[in-house]
């Protein structure tokens, strides 16, 4: 049974490989069919193991590393959380690859987009499955990886390409922390295996086992763009809408989250670890939401939304309710992919990513609007949608343990509400600014977008039946709340975002401008100059102190080291060569005076 | 003959020698000067042969008898070659192996 599991993994990786060698002798119409067809398979696997494999199973390919003490087997694990992620993965993937057949049909780089996004999707896949940290690291990196190959797809434009460098940069500290993180539960442990380590996670120092997650959330916070490594995500949004639609909402950006919940046991021995997951996550969340609130590119607002999103997952995770975050992580990779991918309807009809220049077009694209609407009222946490159940219980969970963290989440919630539905009214209500023709997409776009509004409604449905799946992994809890309680605190989160679904409607529809109040829309606007200090503090430093290395260390010491070795030596030449004048004589002479100070020497030393 | 009578010639013969190669701009009359020099040194050699372990001095003499035999048959065809491309055969008018 569990040899099913390589048929999760390895058909993409099949797909990105044909792509990669045979892609030029493949007709396009060839490529969109094998490289969709490629994570169909994968998923029909996923849904097969999903019913057939019952709690655990793991499938022993091949020893990977074996070094001294270190042992890491390359298998595959199939457990509760995995088949989730595996689950969501592949079919998220699917829909998206069905997708970007219509929406990239037109590029010029159509079989290396496909043959990235299969290499993705593996990786991913490969992230998910992993049943050790090595694994999960290559996974990891793998993702990291096509995410860099994808920010930069159109290369040649500067923007995206630097964009593309900046999320490899930034990831790349993240990844340091990470590897630092396994290097020392490698010390500490002997062993990498997920379970070993939940299972000895109790036998840790609190303050080892503090240092251990804390640098692997490190690596957290650089992958799931959280503070203070977010701001790599942003710039992102320069990849194809599909792209951004699976790597950077849906899939890649939640690997940290179920890093988190995969090694739970360790974050929970350290209570202060679980703190910082837990505040990180929510200041991420609410920090992120303020400046969704006043962007004007279409796919910026949706990018901040996904880290205030994913610091909602890590919210939930930090305050113990693994399977409330888990179930976040679960439903937002429906409705915000959704999202993107109505998102790219939109700018695959009008050319423009600028919500001041749309408009109106509820009329001429109803079936993006429609499901927009339906993901927009999931993230917002209307009741019946998605959203509201995953955001809801994690909301609740943190009352329990903490009264401001719930605070700044029911208070981002309302935000939420409001930048989402600002996106709304000024893309789809009022009048068309700027655009002269727009028309709906094509069926294989609103064909996948179709089946995710519906998971986006639905998805919420099984709070209890997603717990109750979960549980199995032992240490997954959630608090009791009183029911008169837990309706008081719904009341107040559903409230607060229709209160704010009504300001963005007066103030978008009805004023029909919204408000400039100077300081600090300008604060928001330019994004609390966060980038411009990182410049400052990080940047700009770095470069001018590789500048000055390179001027006086590189040039000075090294080349002067290896250039004054060849001067010695030409300049040596250069002094012997007076003894070769090419007269006989002088050599003669040469000799003469040789022999004779031989002479003189042997003499003086026999006397 | 007295071997200090021989070191005196041989004496002579090395530093006759050495000042004609130094003294003389004929290269034909250099490379006699130069066999004249080599002769005073074989000279030596023999007689500290004859004072002290006979047979390896003499193999040695042997030895560079014949290599200046076939060495001054280098030389002349050097010579011959200089004299036809120069038109005369002295020693300064040959320095192209300046470094």
């Amino acid at each position: 049974m569990s040899l099913l599991l390589s048929g999760v993994l390895f058909p993409p990786a099949l797909g990105a490989l044909i792509l990669i060698l045979l892609g030029r002798l493949l007709s396009k119409r060839s490529v969109s069919w094998l490289s969709p067809a490629a994570v169909g398979i994968s998923f029909l696997t996923s849904l097969l193991s999903f019913f057939l494999i019952k709690g655990k199973a793991s499938l022993y390919l091949f020893p990977w590393l074996s070094v001294g003490g270190l042992q890491v087997d390359f298998s595959l694990l199939w457990d509760p959380l995995s088949s989730i992620m595996a689950l969501t993965v592949s079919g998220v993937s699917f829909l998206i690859h069905i997708y970007s057949v219509g929406y990239m049909g037109e590029d010029p780089g159509y079989r290396r987009y496909f043959a990235y996004l299969n290499l993705f999707t593996f990786s991913m896949l490969l992230l998910v499955l992993a049943p050790n940290l090595p694994m999960m690291f290559v996974g990891w990196e793998g993702v990291g990886l096509c995410s860099y190959l994808l920010i930069g797809f159109w290369f040649e434009k500067e923007t995206a390409a630097n964009a593309g460098k900046k999320a490899f940069i930034v990831n790349r500290v993240g990844d340091f922390g990470f590897l630092l993180g396994i290097f020392l539960l490698f010390t500490l442990l002997g062993n990498l295996n997920f379970d070993y380590i939940n299972y000895h996670a109790n036998s840790l120092a609190p303050s080892a086992a503090t240092a251990a997650a804390l640098l692997l959330f490190l690596g957290a916070t650089g992958k799931s763009a959280q503070i203070p490594l977010y701001i790599w995500l942003p710039d992102a949004m320069e990849g194809p809408t599909p792209v951004s639609a699976l790597i950077h909402a849906a899939t890649m950006v939640t690997a940290g989250v179920y890093m988190v919940s995969r090694l739970f046991p360790l974050y929970a021995r350290s209570g202060l670890a679980l703190n910082v997951v837990a505040w990180v996550g929510i200041i991420t969340a609410a920090f992120a939401a303020t400046i969704a609130l006043v962007q004007n590119d279409i796919k910026r607002v949706l990018a901040y939304s996904t880290i205030s999103q994913i610091g909602y997952m890590f919210a939930g995770v930090g305050v113990g309710a693994v399977s409330a975050g888990m179930f976040h992580l679960f439903t937002h990779a429906f409705f915000k992919s959704l999202l993107f991918l109505a998102a790219g309807s939109v700018i695959h009809a009008l050319g423009t990513q600028d919500m001041r220049e749309m408009g109106g077009l509820r009329k001429k694209m109803p079936i993006t609007f429609w499901v927009f609407t339906i993901a927009a009222l999931a993230i917002s946490g209307i009741p019946g949608f998605a959203g509201f159940f995953s955001k809801d219980q994690i909301l609740a969970q943190a009352y329990i343990r903490s009264k401001a963290i719930w605070a700044i989440g029911v208070v981002t919630a309302g935000l939420t509400a409001f930048y989402m539905f600002r996106l709304i009214f000024m893309t789809f209500f009022g009048e068309p600014r700027g655009w002269k023709n727009a028309h709906e997409s094509p069926p294989v776009m609103t064909g996948p977008m179709l089946v995710l509004a519906f998971f986006s409604v639905v998805s919420g449905w099984f709070f209890s039946s997603f717990h109750g799946w979960l549980k199995p992994l032992g240490y997954i809890h959630l608090e009791e709340l009183p029911e008169s309680k837990e309706a008081l605190l719904m009341g107040a989160s559903v409230g607060l975002a229709l209160l704010a679904i009504g300001l963005a409607w007066w103030i978008y529809l009805k004023r029909g401008k919204g408000f400039h109040t100077g300081f600090i829309h300008k604060l928001l606007l330019n994004k609390y100059y966060v980038d411009e200090i990182y410049n400052a503090a990080f940047v700009i430093p770095y470069r001018e102190g590789s500048r000055l290395i390179s001027r006086y260390f590189d040039i000075g010491i090294i080349d002067g080291t290896v250039e004054g070795s060849g001067r010695l030596t030409l300049q040596g030449g250069r002094l012997m060569s007076f003894f070769q004048s090419g007269f006989l004589k002088d050599y003669a002479l040469w000799m003469a005076a040789g022999v004779v100070l031989a002479l003189f020497v042997m003499l003086g030393r026999a006397l | 003959m007295s071997s200090f009578s021989l070191f005196i010639l041989a004496a002579l013969l090395i530093a006759g020698g050495i000042a004609g190669f130094f003294l003389r701009k004929d290269l034909l009359t250099m490379l006699l000067s130069s066999e004249v020099a080599l002769s005073g040194a074989n000279l030596l050699l023999l007689v500290f042969a004859s004072q002290a372990s006979p047979t390896e001095a003499q193999a040695a003499v042997l030895a560079i008898l014949t290599v200046a035999a076939a060495e001054v048959a280098v030389a002349l065809a050097a010579l011959a070659v200089v004299i036809r491309e120069k038109g005369k055969a002295t020693e300064d008018i040959v320095s192209e192996m300046k470094g």
